[in-house]
């Protein structure tokens, strides 16, 4: 679809039915479907078509979620997305598409569904993102770099199936978190993880985790206040800096 | 006009007979608490409807409908064993015991099944009708529309795009006048609902006497050519429930007794077709009495089957959330 801001019309169709169909009938019928949306905010694009919602589909079981953040990344999902029978959302940054970046020719190129990715090493702390967050976390890494702190950033890649285990095992090495989103604060890809580490990294926690993300407020007009209330490396910096 | 035979006529009898009990006999284990929860959608009065309908398909042409869907699984062919089991939520259920009353479906049968959310099934219909004019085959599919779905944001943008793409389908609105507990005409400015055709720019089908299964099988089967060739049409067939809404629509009788009651005496569906058949055969009333009596040892055997079948498992709660 043009944005995903018009998959509100379609929720039924993609909830009720898409995500549910496999299940429901008990494995009679399979829905080999990937929805592609363009999603994020845009040039004052206004309160209606500024939404990152992908959160509320990953919500759902029946349903796979794909974020990708770079070109690359995209490729291999996209492919790995068609050979696959689940219904899938596939939602690609806006900001994201004017950004180049090296793809394979390799038609075959396909990364595995659920599998988060590692995009820069480090051990001091985690960025946790996914789509443009990984964007603004890899920045922020590299300033970070040069007062000595190593961020390490986790790129899930995928909200559904979402990759705990990358999480966990960046975690009990840096013992800090910082989860970065494009997406609104409230019940939310950060709440999420944040809730998984303490459940499973108690013992290794040396901090609260934090989390960065859109401003609770819908997003307007105006550019001045627009870019106030969206996540930036600044925000990312200020975070790591309260717990480090 | 198709002129259907003798063992046409009494099959087209013998499943009206199936649906009348089998819907019937839910009704009675609804009460006994051995089905339970808070929906189920019985088919009574509209057996006509269904049956006259799916008589003009092919094994190979697919069906889909609403939550109504029981009699249109048994209408297209589905052994009443697995749906009484899914009316339990018995393993042995069509669905596993996964779905329920509101989702009976058999791939097999090309019954894409009972859905829950009222229109939600229409683009799924025009989906499906899609897929047989893209793989380049001649199947048609027949979508069932309560008349208050005809009113829903889906019914619009399915039955325009049938239309645009021209799509092997019949809608059959079955329209018994009453939404729920409201009438067409409190919800809706033309009655007439077959006369929304035009202004989709696809055949218009007509009203049909719901309840006279000949004249629904003449119809449909004029509609399936149709669709079959050249793309959809659109159906209104005038028909009544004798229940209301679903199990928790406790007022429906009481509401619209003098009219419920007018219907079930002058123009109940399976009566009507035994004075047809009586008029036409002599001394068939044995043979009608013959498969009654077969139709109620189905139910019973039905019902026997579901109540043996174990429930579902932890490991059925999990199967099949995604394809592995």
């Amino acid at each position: 679809m043009m944005t995903i801001n018009f998959a509100f019309l379609a929720l039924d169709a993609i909830i009720n039915h898409a995500a549910k169909i496999h299940y429901m009938f008990d494995g009679q019928f399979t829905v080999p479907l990937v929805i592609r949306a363009a999603s994020g905010w845009g040039n004052q694009a206004t309160a209606t078509h500024s939404h990152t919602p992908e959160p509320i589909f990953a919500h759902f079981p029946g349903l796979y979620v794909a974020c990708p953040a770079t070109p690359s990344d995209a490729y291999g999902m996209l492919k790995a997305s068609i050979r696959n029978d689940n219904p899938i959302l596939f939602t690609e940054s806006i900001a994201l598409y004017p950004k180049p970046g090296p793809v394979t020719e390799d038609p075959d190129f396909v990364l595995p569904i659920g599998k988060g990715d590692i995009k820069r090493e480090g051990k001091h702390v985690t960025l946790i993102s996914y789509a443009r967050g990984v964007e603004w976390s890899l920045a922020a890494a590299k300033e970070l770099a040069k007062d000595g702190v190593e961020a390490e950033v986790v790129d899930l890649r995928w909200l559904r199936p979402l990759d705990l285990d990358l999480v966990f095992e960046s975690f009990k090495k840096t013992n800090r978190a910082v989860i970065v989103e494009e997406s609104l604060p409230m019940y939310s890809f950060g709440s999420e993880i944040a809730a998984q580490i303490q459940d499973h990294c108690f013992d290794y926690m040396d901090a609260p985790i934090k989390r960065v993300s859109a401003m609770d407020v819908p997003l307007p007009f105006a550019r001045e206040i627009e870019l106030m209330a969206l996540p930036n490396v600044q925000k990312v910096l200020d975070a790591v800096e309260e717990i480090l | 006009m198709a002129n259907p035979n003798k063992e046409t006529l009494l099959e087209w009898y013998r499943q009206m007979v199936l649906i009348r009990l089998f819907e019937t006999r839910c009704d009675e284990l609804y009460q006994e608490k051995k089905i339970t929860g808070v929906y189920m959608h019985l088919y009574s009065g509209h057996e006509a409807t269904g049956v006259g309908a799916l008589a003009a398909l092919r094994p190979d042409d697919n069906v889909i409908t609403a939550y109504r869907d029981h009699g249109i699984a048994l209408a297209k062919g589905v052994h009443p064993n697995p749906i009484m089991a899914e009316m339990m939520g018995r393993k042995d259920g069509v669905s596993g015991g996964k779905g329920g009353s509101m989702h009976i479906a058999s791939k097999e049968h090309r019954m894409w099944g009972g859905y829950a959310i009222v229109g939600g099934h229409l683009p799924l219909a025009a989906g499906i009708a899609f897929a047989s004019k893209y793989k380049d085959t001649d199947e048609v599919t027949i979508c069932f529309i309560g008349d208050g779905a005809s009113n829903n944001g889906y019914f619009h943008e399915a039955v325009n795009i049938s239309g645009a793409w021209k799509l092997p389908i019949v809608w059959i609105i079955e329209n018994n006048l009453v939404a729920m507990g409201t009438r067409v005409e409190d919800s809706t400015a033309q009655p007439l609902l077959h006369l929304r055709a035009e202004g989709y720019g696809i055949k218009d089908g007509g009203r049909i006497d719901g309840q006279d299964v000949m004249a629904v099988h003449d119809a449909v089967s004029d509609a399936v050519a149709y669709a079959r060739k050249n793309g959809p049409v659109l159906i209104e067939s005038l028909t009544y429930r004798y229940k209301g809404h679903g199990v928790s629509d406790k007022s429906y009788d009481k509401r619209f007794a003098d009219e419920l009651e007018e219907w079930k005496q002058n123009r109940d569906p399976i009566t009507l077709f035994e004075r047809v058949l009586e008029g036409k055969y002599k001394n068939i009333g044995p043979e009608l009495k013959r498969i009654h009596d077969a139709c109620a040892q189905a139910v019973d055997e039905s019902v026997e089957f579901a109540l043996n079948s174990p429930e579902p498992t932890y490991d059925d709660l999990i199967r099949n959330v995604y394809v592995d």
